[in-house]
């Protein structure tokens, strides 16, 4: 019985896998419209915010009103999905703190990201370009840009020359920040830390893809990075921060619908972890056993 | 003199550049120029890019021994671009579809299309079409692929060999468990909270050897770039000894 | 201008960021280390450098000898970074090594590029190569292309250069970000040999499960060093060798002392616990 089950097991190859896969996941995101799914889902993860989370969140919320941050929307559309949701909940807390908000991007494709998103959060709130946000949109340059910063930064964002905010006329360089805030899909968060926080003393935080949230740990754990937004997780986190009790349980964010599907897959995947051990430790036995005889 | 002088370069412009990181006020204004001719110098090099890709994709596409369907993509690589390009230059990133119509005859539109219902004539060309409708379906998409080959990936490699391949995948199933609300959900029946341990597994122990990882590779690039103000690297002048 | 304006100057970004006073340290120490080691091996005091075994750099020639025997291309990827990035530096210092293999084994060496810098100056350093082997008629600089700046379509197209072409040996040496996993599962199942190397930690996993060898984080940077039959360019690992053995010092000495004030919380009256604690608040805030 079991030696049937292993032999059929061994027969998955990379195609059944893939098939499995995407049949899984077209489930999981037509199931995750259900209210019920959606109702545990949002239950479970409003208890499990990740203090990374929390800790950025609480930052920016005890930021004076008035304070000029940066944001730098530095993903491209591949990662849409976990790094919108961040840009557009540091948008909203932003406005809601009427902070004011210098707006760029050292990625091109993040700059038309970065300006969909701002437009969007700016009408629903209702604040004004050249009043409350500044768009400097495409830096060019990366880490190069991110120096001139330090030292200039209207000499590395040429788009605030032409803008009449009233709040930049006080601001020369990055120390007149008071906030970096980083969305990455790249490097940029770490010539953020490295640079800007490091040499330039600005306290910086952000968000990122969940394959690089792991390498901000250690920048974390001491202080260099005041929090972080990682992954969908970490988007969800943002949303379930800055919604609250808003949140209809029937029709949660996006962010929130988005982690049913993810959970599935880890779950998928870990099934086949299982599987393939199973199958490499029943090899084992099998051979241990024909040694034996 | 061909080879001593990019050395020389290289070695005054790092050398300034450190400086300039250490002391800032010292070397201001030509840290300045430098970085703006670092910013200019990489913006001109994509025109590189694009006669090379231009040049070869050409060649393939004119070449009889090519096979059809490689020449057909050569081909739609350079219409691409030219397309592309025209649309940013030519009408601009705010033009709209309207803005294609430059033609009329006798006061009809020469596109028919645009009479129909799904073509709105006020969509940008440059957002509206070629980023959200064709770029970023496509970004998206070969992004996607990587959930299949991790799946594939994590089916081959993540066998219990030995005790450390054993820690190995224990980590990454607690973590990839404790990440996801069902994590929690399941374990729940056991009273245990993964997301904690997984929270503990990253903030601890995954920092400690990222630490470790990230100053040997800081130390190692210190050293290349040594080796580069020194002279003693000189492959990025192309010349290998 | 007065002289002490001059020294007001160079004081100044200490005093306002006294971290900055132990990075100027420790680069000078490192770059004195650095040149007198330079200096040792030209004067010939040092004849030999010890290296440790790297099994993925031994595997190259391997690697390029199955390609040949197979009739099948070489393919290396560089990176899908610029020529300003260290990893690209390293990778470009090992694709001399494999070019020249690949010239005298007369094997087809096909590198896709990202960057059209990175084009420019790999062609250099293959054209360089193979003169240097004395098989400058192998060469062809249609061989090393530019294909795209963007991350996905660079990784589609290597992909689809991979399925069509079926190299023997896969060389994937540089900075990658997420199409890293892309481009070497289709390498496995292309059924390459997979030699990978680069110092972006985050894509170190993927390729260890997909790849036959993996060059780790600092080893990339050793590898030109290892492979090179130069004493100088071994010599600069001696010099990586001691900068780690200092940092591990401080990391040591630091975090006995951080413990026992945890512990002993006392122990902050004492005078030497005291100057420690103060250098560490001083210096490396």
């Amino acid at each position: 019985m079991l030696r049937s089950i292993i032999n059929l097991l061994k027969k998955i190859t990379r195609r059944t896998i893939f098939f499995i896969v995407a049949l899984v996941l077209a489930l999981s995101i037509i199931f995750s419209n259900i209210g019920y799914i959606q109702k545990i889902n949002l239950y479970i993860l409003s208890k499990s915010i990740s203090w990374t989370s929390i800790k950025a969140y609480e930052y920016i919320e005890n930021l004076p009103e008035g304070s000029v941050v940066l944001l730098s929307a530095d993903y491209a559309p591949s990662t849409k999905i976990e790094n919108d949701p961040v840009v557009q909940g540091f948008l909203t807390q932003a406005f809601r703190k009427n902070l004011k908000v210098i707006a760029i991007s050292l990625w091109p494709d993040g700059a038309v990201l970065l300006e969909n998103n701002i437009r969007t959060v700016a009408l629903k709130m209702n604040k004004k370009e050249d009043e409350d946000f500044v768009i400097g949109g495409y830096v060019v340059g990366g880490a190069v840009a991110v120096e001139k910063m330090g030292i200039n930064l209207k000499n590395a964002i040429p788009l605030l020359k032409n803008s009449n905010a009233p709040f930049l006329s006080n601001i020369r360089n990055a120390k007149d920040l008071k906030l970096a805030f980083c969305v990455a899909a790249g490097d940029t968060l770490q010539y953020y830390i490295r640079i800007l926080g490091s040499r330039y003393g600005v306290p910086v935080a952000g968000g990122c893809t969940a394959v690089m949230a792991a390498e901000m740990y250690p920048y974390i754990m001491s202080n260099q990075l005041i929090g972080l937004f990682p992954g969908l997780k970490g988007a969800c986190d943002y949303q379930l921060l800055e919604l609250k009790d808003q949140i209809d349980p029937n029709n949660v964010p996006e962010s929130v619908r988005n982690m049913f599907p993810q959970s599935i897959i880890h779950l998928l995947i870990v099934i086949f972890i299982i599987i393939a051990n199973l199958i490499y430790f029943y090899e084992r036995y099998e051979i241990k056993r024909n040694l034996k005889r | 003199m061909k080879r001593e002088l990019p050395l020389f370069i290289t070695a005054i412009t790092g050398i300034i550049i450190i400086i300039n990181f250490i002391f800032p006020e010292l070397t201001k204004g030509i840290t300045e120029t430098l970085r703006d001719w670092t910013i200019t110098i990489a913006s001109f090099a994509i025109i590189l890019g694009i006669l090379n890709l231009i040049i070869v994709n050409l060649r393939k596409s004119l070449e009889p021994i090519t096979h059809l369907e490689d020449r057909i993509f050569s081909l739609m690589i350079i219409l691409s671009l030219v397309i592309t390009t025209i649309i940013g230059l030519v009408y601009g990133i705010k033009a709209n579809i309207q803005n294609l119509l430059i033609f009329k005859i006798n006061d009809n539109y020469i596109f028919p299309l645009i009479e129909m219902e799904f073509i709105k004539k006020d969509m940008n060309l440059f957002t509206g079409i070629i980023f959200n409708s064709v770029y970023t379906p496509l970004n998206s998409a070969t992004f996607s692929l990587l959930a299949f080959f991790i799946a594939s990936a994590a089916y081959r490699a993540f066998r219990a060999k030995n005790f450390e391949a054993l820690i190995l995948l224990l980590s990454a199933a607690i973590i990839m468990l404790g990440r996801v609300p069902v994590g929690d959900y399941l374990f729940s029946i056991f009273g245990i909270k993964i997301s904690l341990i997984a929270d503990y597994i990253i903030s601890v122990l995954n920092a400690a050897a990222q630490r470790a990882i990230l100053i040997a590779i800081g130390i190692g690039t210190i050293i290349i770039s040594l080796k580069l103000l020194f002279g003693v690297e000189k492959s990025h002048i192309g010349k290998s000894e | 201008m007065e002289v002490g304006y001059w020294v007001y100057k160079v004081i100044q970004p200490f005093k306002e960021n006294p971290s900055i006073f132990v990075s100027f340290i420790f680069l000078l120490s490192i770059s004195y280390i650095f040149l007198y080691y330079i200096n040792s091996a030209k004067k010939g005091k040092i004849k030999e450098v010890f290296i440790r075994r790297i099994p993925a750099l031994n595997y190259i020639d391997e690697a390029v000898g199955r390609s040949t025997e197979l009739g099948k291309p070489i393919l290396y990827i560089p990176g899908i970074m610029d020529i300003d990035n260290i990893q690209t530096i390293a990778s470009l210092s090992l694709l001399s090594y494999i070019a020249q293999k690949s010239a005298l084994y007369e094997t087809d060496l096909i590198m896709p590029v990202s960057r059209s810098v990175v084009m420019t100056v790999a062609q250099e350093v293959v054209k360089e190569a193979y003169l240097k082997v004395g098989r400058s008629d192998l060469y062809r600089a249609d061989r090393i292309f530019y294909l795209t700046d963007d991350q996905f379509g660079y990784a589609a197209a290597v992909d689809g250069m991979i399925s069509r072409e079926r190299p023997g040996a896969i060389f994937l040496i540089g900075a990658f970000y997420a199409e890293s996993l892309i481009l070497a599962e289709t390498g496995f199942s292309a059924g390459a040999i997979q030699i990978a190397g680069t110092a972006m930690i985050t894509q170190l996993p993927f390729f260890i499960a997909a790849c036959d060898y993996v060059l780790i984080g600092e080893e990339l940077f050793a590898a030109s060093a290892y492979l090179s039959t130069d004493i100088i360019d071994k010599i600069t690992l001696k010099t990586q060798d001691i900068s780690k053995a200092i940092v591990m010092s401080f990391v040591f000495v630091a975090s006995i002392f951080n413990s026992l004030i945890s512990a002993y919380p006392n122990l902050a009256n004492l005078p030497i616990f005291n100057t420690i604690n103060f250098i560490i608040k001083m210096f490396f805030k």
